[in-house]
């Protein structure tokens, strides 16, 4: 049965849930389509703990926020039609839907929004079509939805956040991750992922590409070697790794198709993934009724997609009569500037460009907030000058967080997490967190908050040659208290044994684990290896 | 098996190389569409969502252009593969 | 003033299956050749193509010598042009669903038998056997051995090389923008990359011709007339003859009075819905098509895509299953004259329309594209 509604939201991720809870809320008929089996989109699949402020729900787990979305969204009153896919935009606007591979209707609305997300970057390389090489994404699904390792032994190509994070993923998963392939001369997401993979002993490799893929049926090896400033192979830099699954994550880029066949302009901004449908700040695309939000509009991150969701839901209320222009053009504002408060900070550089230039703000100055997010960052480097990063004086006096968190990203959990209000933040949220060396009491607490699992705690005056150390944890099986472990430094090193004296409940997934270690060594000691969990080679 | 960089596969769904693709411009396509039509590439059951970006990226390569004054193909329903038999569910009218 | 950028004896414009073809015969006898393309190669009708060459559709007449013919040429025309064309003889077949239907058919083909054209009857067991996947009330068929299928793409690569090899040029993204003349003569083609210089003008423009028309004031009596097309993904060989329908001949011939086909509400005649299966080398069913009058919009539409897909199923049951991967919608050049538009027209002598035949242009194009080729060598038009 073809069916009318108000509003017809493609996509039910965080872009399209908002969108829907917004606009159902308010009376219109609001129906979101999906392809997939469960409404949440990517967070379905986003197990580690997001950034952002409390308001974009950091400190929770994707998943978790996944399921609130929705619910709310179905309190709202929006109807959501899930495996089904939209297949094709027709003049009325209408979709056409397979729904449940059962039956295809078309779905007239007044209003369309697209809020199909962003789909992976192929890369091509000799035998990149081999079993075994995949997108990073593509294996994020089958460890975190389907729980399925999609090898024992990966290599990550690209080190964005989207690697970072699948590659600690899926050494939680229990797969060797044996190196992060980058092709540029900088990680390029966050220190504090790939801090945490690199003390996991997984080798990040910047100035690298992958030359060759072998294998007979699947792959059975790579190689890897060092380019130069024009990105071309160096002779004699190769080198081989034993794997049996090869992860890309080398970007994203909008998925444009329904937006291109409805004849919606599209532009090309590399800052936002590339083909990109134009629209304008009420995220309306060229053709009125046509909205667009979320990475389709642009590929940021899930926090970023919720605010353009809501965007374009109140600017489909107000085209439809549900709430008046100034009230509509108030709510926006507000959105925008959280947007905009997402969008602080070095990381966000780039996608503020792209977004200027699409506004045609492109005089308008995206200032830098600080130097440029990799200069300050080597992977393994000790930050002991961070505003996060006691004294010598306070360490001797006895237990006292240790953070290290040295760029510039939105995120401030850390901030409500102590109960001593030791740890400030501020405004914008893509300070870096300071510590208040005298209010803390080294309680720990703040270990399981931090999304990036950037601090930990030092107990410095535990005995003359030991000191405590309170470490997050997020692998299974965990140790217990009297086990010894490696203590490893920030490049996975082991340098040193110690024996647990304590092992904290997970909060929320994530435990503490207290090892004793010699005093020495304090400033490089970062984490522990032991048995299965956290080993990667 | 060892490849060169330019025997390398671009389109998977239709088995071409880079250097057919490449042929393919050299002999007067100035398009994705234009190259789809020549090769092949883009016809096969992901419908271009794969080789897409690596084809312009070659096209922007041999024709000096920016990826950016390049022109995606034309987009066609269905997005996704769908049998017969439910295409032929799609009608006008009788919305509820 | 606009830069000429190139000159030669007989400048082409359209690079679909008549331009192409006209391109080759001409330079190869030696004629200076430039094709004038707007887009790229085979964007047109050509390119959308069930490039199915059907001589069984036509009654006996000019139509129909043209496409024996060209049957004919696509024989050898692989080997001319060294390059594998696709080309098949697998023959066609043309179902009747109703008494009225095969009554209309045995009308038609027997005219075409006097003719010469080898067609054949089957009843309704012959068909079943030759075609085992067709749905059981179908009562009978006409074969033609003869009618045969290409792969267009391929064949514009063939004819695009075969061009250049003989020093003919390829203008692509091209538009014709307007004309130079003097007196009764068209002396340049202007076109967004400059203009080019030629001694005879060939409009072999398909739909777009009227445009073009109108640019020298002239009237091409041709419409768009739409036709969209569902190709499935590749399947093991499933026809062996491409299947069409004796609806559209028993209408058109016969005046017969249309009826709904199994499946229900469609009336496959009300909106110029004929009927085309074939398979492709590769194994992809295309299924089709209609016949629109909807301007220049080359665009979809529920309606046409749903009918299509119901009344092919109607005909091959086996089809319900098969997933569709691709559609398209291609605009043929309709002629309002009856019959294909060629020759000089208007106040220009040098000024040759070769388009109009709407869905039969590959099928007649290589004897088409000869004769105006022989045409314009001979001096007999420009």
């Amino acid at each position: 049965m073809n069916r009318s509604v108000d509003v017809a939201i493609v996509g039910a991720g965080p872009a399209g849930i908002c969108a829907a809870i917004e606009t159902a809320r308010r009376g219109a008929r609001v129906l979101v389509i999906d392809e997939n089996h469960t409404p949440g989109g990517q967070l379905f699949k986003q197990i580690h703990k997001f950034f952002g402020s409390a308001r974009h729900r950091a400190g929770v787990r994707g998943i978790e926020i996944g399921r609130e979305l929705v619910d709310s969204a179905v309190k709202a009153g929006a109807e959501f039609l899930t495996d089904s896919a939209a297949l094709g935009v027709f003049p009325g606007p209408r979709l056409a839907v397979n729904v449940g591979n059962e039956e295809a209707i078309a779905v007239s609305a007044k209003r369309i929004l697209l809020a199909t997300g962003a789909t992976e970057n192929a890369v091509s390389f000799p035998g990149w079509t081999l079993p075994g090489v995949m997108g990073a994404g593509a294996a994020q699904t089958m460890l975190n939805v389907n729980r399925v390792l999609p090898g024992n032994r990966i290599l990550m190509i690209g080190s964005g956040n989207v690697g970072l994070v699948v590659s600690y993923q899926l050494l939680q998963g229990g797969a060797a991750v044996l190196a992060v392939i980058e092709a540029a001369p900088r990680v390029g997401g966050y220190a504090v992922h790939a801090n945490k993979i690199a003390r996991a002993g997984v080798e990040i490799l910047t100035s690298h590409v992958v030359t060759e893929a072998r294998g007979v049926d699947r792959v059975t090896s790579a190689q890897v070697a060092k380019v130069d400033d024009r990105w071309t192979p160096i002779k004699g830099t190769e080198r081989e790794f034993e794997v049996d699954a090869i992860c890309i994550a080398t970007g994203l880029n909008a998925m444009t198709e329904l937006a291109r066949m409805a004849g919606c302009r599209i532009v090309h901004l590399r800052e936002l993934g590339g083909y990109t449908p134009w629209h304008d700040r009420r995220m309306c695309t060229s053709l009125p009724e046509i909205y667009v939000a979320g990475d389709a509009a642009g590929v940021e991150e899930a926090s970023s997609a919720m605010e353009k969701g809501r965007i374009a839901g109140i600017s489909i209320l107000e085209d439809l009569g549900f709430i008046a222009p100034c009230d509509a053009q108030t709510e926006r504002d507000d959105l925008w500037k959280s947007l905009e408060a997402l969008r602080q900070g070095p990381f966000g550089n780039t996608v503020r460009r792209g977004y200027d230039r699409l506004f045609g703000d492109e005089s308008r100055c995206s200032s830098c907030t600080s130097a440029h997010r990799g200069e300050d960052f080597m992977v393994g480097s000790a930050p002991r000058k961070a505003p996060g990063y006691p004294s010598d004086t306070r360490l001797a006096k006895g237990p006292v967080a240790v953070i290290e968190c040295t760029q510039e990203i939105p995120c401030n959990p850390c901030e409500s997490a102590c109960a001593r209000h030791a740890i400030t933040v501020g405004d914008p949220i893509t300070s870096l967190p300071r510590l208040d060396e005298d209010k803390c009491n080294g309680c720990g607490r703040c270990i399981a908050y931090c999304s990036g699992l950037a601090i930990i705690t030092i107990d410095a005056a535990y005995s003359d040659t030991e000191a405590l150390m309170g470490f997050p944890y997020e692998f299974l099986p965990c140790p217990n208290k009297g086990d010894e472990v490696s203590l490893v430094d920030r490049l996975g090193k082991p340098i040193a044994r110690g024996r647990v004296m304590r092992v904290t409940k997970p909060m929320d997934g994530t435990r503490v684990v207290y090892a004793v270690a010699p005093k020495e060594l304090i400033h490089d000691i970062r984490g522990i290896k032991w048995q299965a969990g956290g080993e990667s080679q | 098996m060892s490849d060169s960089k330019e025997s390398c596969l671009v389109c998977r769904c239709e088995e071409l190389t880079e250097d057919e693709i490449r042929q393919a411009i050299r002999e007067g396509c100035t398009t994705l569409t234009a190259i789809k039509r020549r090769t092949r590439a883009g016809m096969g059951l992901c419908q271009g969502r794969t080789c897409q970006r690596l084809i312009l990226a070659i096209l922007a390569q041999e024709t000096g252009q920016d990826v950016a004054e390049l022109v995606p193909d034309t987009s066609r329903f269905p997005v996704r593969p769908i049998r017969a038999e439910l295409v032929g569910d799609l009608r006008d009218g009788e919305d509820s | 003033m606009a830069k000429t950028v190139d000159e030669c004896q007989v400048a082409i414009i359209g690079g679909g299956i008549i331009g192409c073809f006209i391109g080759y015969y001409l330079s190869a006898r030696g004629m200076d050749v430039v094709v004038i393309e707007k887009a790229d190669l085979c964007s047109g009708a050509t390119g959308a193509n069930d490039a199915c060459l059907m001589a069984q559709s036509k009654k006996p007449g000019p139509k129909l010598d043209m496409a024996v013919e060209s049957a004919h040429m696509f024989e050898t025309l692989a080997d001319e042009l060294d390059y594998d064309i696709e080309y098949v003889r697998k023959g066609s077949m043309i179902i009747q669903e109703t008494e009225e239907e095969a009554q209309a058919m045995r009308e038609f083909c027997t005219a075409q038998k006097d003719a010469g054209l080898p067609v054949e009857f089957l009843d309704q067991r012959e068909t079943h056997r030759a075609q085992p996947c067709l749905s059981d009330h179908i009562i009978g068929s006409t074969v033609c051995p003869l009618d045969g299928e290409v792969n267009p793409f391929a064949l514009l690569v063939a004819l695009d090389r075969a061009i250049r090899r003989y020093g003919g040029r390829i203008m692509t993204n091209a538009p014709v923008v307007g004309f130079e003349v003097a007196g009764n003569r068209v002396t340049e083609v202007a076109t967004d990359r400059g203009n080019v210089r030629a001694d005879v003008v060939v409009c072999a423009a398909g739909a777009y011709a009227p445009l073009i028309g109108n640019m020298l004031r002239i009237e091409i009596p041709i419409r768009p007339r739409r036709g969209q097309i569902l190709i499935t993904e590749p399947i093991a060989p499933l026809i062996g003859a491409y299947v069409m329908s004796a609806k559209a001949i028993a209408a058109k011939h016969r005046a017969v009075a249309v009826h709904e086909n199994n499946s229900g509400k469609d009336d496959p005649m009300q909106f110029g819905l004929g009927m085309i299966i074939s398979q492709t080398v590769n194994g992809n069913m295309v299924l089709g098509v209609t016949h629109e009058f909807v301007g220049y919009d080359a665009g979809t539409s529920i309606r046409g895509l749903g009918s299509i897909a119901r009344y092919t199923s109607t005909i091959i049951p086996a089809l319900k299953g098969v997933n569709v991967i691709r559609t398209l919608a291609g605009l043929r050049p309709f002629s309002e004259v009856g019959g294909p538009v060629i020759g000089p027209i208007g106040e220009y002598a040098n000024f040759i329309v070769v388009t109009g035949h709407e869905g039969d242009g590959v099928a007649v194009a290589p004897s088409t594209a000869k004769g105006v080729a022989d045409k314009i060598a001979s001096g007999a038009w420009g």
